[in-house]
């Protein structure tokens, strides 16, 4: 079904047409992890009420993303790699254990969702980060993207030195060799706009022929005060780049990508599907209303992770709008949910 | 090194003051020191209660509310009375000179008990207060420091200093007595740091709370009683975001789970309807946050059921009658089912302090503290008293810690 899925293209599917085919996909894989993770049948039975035949999407039992810092959660019996969330120091970090099936699942959910930006050949490619991201088997978030990126690029060239400093020099030459043609920009966000951007001066660089792909979330821009109109502009500004697609994903669903649209909403492809839900009761939120965003993918199979609850606020925009050939769900991701700082008699220290 | 140091005055006034001078003040302070609940003393705090408790001011609230119903005449009264009967024979109290403050950040009405206490015992007294503190409590240190300038006593000081130097070191070295609220973090900062002459240390470190009821007592309450407990459940563990020392986090439920389930699941739905955040906002994060945590707990096979769907107060039932530490906070129960309450008490450790409890006789709970001998636990209060500080807190009678007894013979 997996297969079927991927063949078509990846926002071709109805809303209705999509629930049912991911409906079924669902329940096995709930079916399949609560036969392999003792852990995730433990959870099934406490707060899901066991294992039961869902009849609609919105019911398939989830986790909460934050689970997979706390428990290693796995349905293989022989891991290939262990990925983890890019966290900052004295955060803890998701792990996610990856199987060569989930792996190749990954690998051909995303070349499916990055074909119609990206076409078939494979094209020079500039990585806004350091080679030093990308490690044989512990791999973070963003050096997962990388890698997953590497492979619609060729003759790839890393902008960042292992100081996550601007190779200036790398990347001039590589713009000499390769800027005539169309070529590919991967990086996370903040370091496309505090390396890429801040380094270079307005029409001191040529990179109208390329297609950025960045994602990472727009935390530490908002807090610059850079929109994602802004951050357009001013790209198009200093580099001519126009050609720019932003995308929602994260480390637990790594594979399932949310691509930009024409109108600036994220598309789930075919294989996934968002529900946003109402805190605190949980039950789905209407449209245009905002709330948790729950992600549902047929990708995961080494690890219970086809149904998690992000920590991310967001809403449904749009359902079967058809915009540029777009069908099913169109969301718009508003950021994290905050967190309370309990109050409590054990003191910080230094107040 | 010296340190700049912020004096809270009256009329919410705040004054830099040179260290040398706060020094020099504390030396003046502890020649100003007066006799046990003298008049005087008595009169001002009293007065402080009768303006918060006034009908004509907005309500006080909550933890303010306790704070002053219980420094009003009446009880006032009552505590002089009952210090007075605990001096033995052939003695006479008398204050213990400075007195250092260390209150915790959060909990924020700890300072006025632990000041009033101290004062009320006849002492000068510093209180290093956080910087941030509320206007509410701001305008309660205020009505204090308005009636000691009017009264003249220049022996109370409220101050705020950063914590880095060695200011502590030096107040500690002047000082008679020191309270420290904070953890164990925070008593370990100030264990080594001697006072004057080897003078009297109070700590009140980390401490676990929980709760027991009597299974067939709450099945066999009607809708309205349970209601009433559902309240005062509720006051116990949302007060603070559950937080307090004293907030439990277990509920021991004595009976089994086929007979008392659904009882137990009425008096916690009940609860979780009375529930309101302090910061509604972060609540988002925290539910996640809570049902995280529940989810852990049954992936590890600690719980057989999680209730965490459409309720503010997120709960799972353990899987066996074992101790129970997950400490989560912001409305999330262990509820552990056991067969007695000799169980409970055998679940008792050091850190423990309070465990309020539901449907027992009062013979029954003084035979169950009285069987406990080792270190652990210092009150046994009714459910819907958790949060209610008294003069006995932590194993410490404080007026009595903060006083010396002079034998006359």
């Amino acid at each position: 079904m997996f297969e079927r899925v991927l063949n078509e293209p990846p926002y071709s599917l109805r809303q209705a047409q999509k629930e049912a085919i991911l409906l079924e996909g669902l329940n096995e894989l709930t079916r399949f992890h609560f036969e392999r993770s003792p852990e995730y049948a433990r959870i099934l039975d406490a707060a899901w009420g066991g294992l039961t035949t869902c009849r609609d999407i919105a019911e398939v039992p989830y986790l909460p993303v934050s689970l997979f810092k706390e428990l290693e959660l796995k349905s293989t019996a022989a891991p290939s790699f262990v990925m983890r969330s890019s966290g900052t120091t004295g955060q803890r970090t998701s792990r996610i254990v990856i199987d060569n099936e989930t792996a190749r699942r990954q690998s051909e959910a995303l070349v499916a969702s990055f074909r119609p930006i990206l076409g078939t050949r494979r094209v020079p490619f500039l990585a806004i980060d350091t080679k030093d991201v990308i490690k044989p088997t512990d791999l973070t978030a963003r050096g997962g993207g990388v890698l997953g990126m590497m492979k619609f690029g060729a003759k790839t060239t890393f902008a960042l030195d292992s100081q996550l400093e601007m190779d200036k020099g790398a990347v001039e030459a590589f713009a000499r060799a390769y800027g005539g043609q169309p070529f590919l920009i991967f990086g996370f966000t903040f370091l496309v706009w505090d390396k890429l951007y801040r380094t270079f001066a307005d029409g001191e660089l040529d990179l109208s022929a390329a297609t950025l792909i960045h994602s990472g979330g727009w935390k530490k821009l908002e807090a610059e005060k850079v929109s994602n109109a802004e951050f357009r502009a001013a790209l198009k500004r200093r580099f001519g780049l126009e050609n720019i697609f932003n995308f929602y994903g994260f480390v637990e669903q790594i594979g399932s990508v949310f691509i930009e649209g024409p109108d600036g909403l994220l598309y789930p492809p075919n294989f996934s599907d968002v529900i946003v839900r109402r805190p605190h009761s949980w039950e789905p939120a209407a449209i245009g209303e905002e709330g948790v965003i729950q992600v549902v993918s047929l990708l995961p199979r080494s690890y219970p992770g086809h149904s998690v609850l992000t920590e991310d606020l967001g809403l449904v925009a749009t359902i079967d709008a058809g915009t540029g050939g777009r069908y099913g769900k169109a969301i718009r991701v508003s950021g994290r949910a905050p967190k309370a700082e309990l109050r409590g008699c054990s003191d910080v220290i230094a107040a | 090194m010296r340190t700049e140091v912020i004096a809270f005055g009256a009329g919410a006034r705040e004054a830099a003051l040179d260290e040398g001078a706060l020094l020099a003040k504390l030396g003046e302070a502890r020649r100003c020191l007066s006799p046990p609940f003298a008049a005087e003393r008595v009169d001002l705090v009293a007065g402080v209660a009768e303006t918060l408790l006034d009908p004509r001011r907005s309500a006080a609230s909550g933890p303010v509310a306790h704070f002053a119903f219980w420094t009003r005449r009446a009880a006032l009264t009552k505590l002089a009375a009952g210090f007075a009967a605990r001096v033995p024979q052939n003695a006479v109290a008398r204050p213990r000179g400075l007195v250092f403050h260390l209150p915790p950040q959060n909990v924020e009405t700890v300072f006025l008990y632990s000041w009033a206490l101290s004062y009320l015992a006849g002492n000068a007294n510093i209180v290093r207060l956080p910087h941030e503190i509320s206007a509410r409590m701001r305008a309660i240190v205020d009505l204090f420091l308005e009636r000691l300038q009017a009264a003249g006593d220049d022996s109370q000081l409220f101050v705020h200093y950063p914590s880095q130097g060695d200011l502590g070191a030096k107040i500690s070295a002047l000082s008679d007595a020191r309270v420290v609220w904070g953890g164990d973090a925070k008593v370990a900062l100030f264990a080594p740091l001697p006072l004057r002459n080897g003078g009297k240390s109070i700590w009140f470190g980390d401490r676990f709370s929980f709760s027991t009821v009597n299974g067939a007592a709450l099945a066999g309450l009607n809708d309205a009683a349970l209601k009433a407990l559902a309240k005062k459940l509720d006051n116990d563990i949302f007060v603070f975001d559950q937080m307090a020392c004293s907030s439990p986090h277990a509920l021991y439920v004595v009976g089994d789970p086929a007979a008392h389930s659904a009882s137990v699941k009425r008096l916690l739905d009940a609860a979780s309807l009375e529930w309101t955040m302090d910061d509604p906002a972060g609540g988002v994060g925290h539910a996640i946050g809570k049902m995280t945590a529940a989810f852990t707990a049954a992936a590890n096979g600690r719980a057989s059921s999680v209730n965490w769907r459409d309720t503010q107060l997120t709960s799972i039932v353990a899987s066996a009658p074992q101790r129970q530490d997950m400490r989560v906070g912001g409305g999330f129960l262990s509820v552990v089912f056991v067969p007695s309450l000799a169980e409970v008490a055998s679940f008792i450790r050091e850190s423990d302090q309070t465990i309020t409890y539901f449907g027992w006789e009062r013979g029954e709970i003084e035979a169950v503290a009285a069987s406990h001998i080792g270190p652990g636990v210092s009150r046994w209060a009714p459910m819907g008293t958790a949060l209610d500080f008294d003069f006995l807190w932590d194993g410490y009678d404080i007026p009595f810690e903060l006083a010396r007894l002079v034998r006359i013979s």
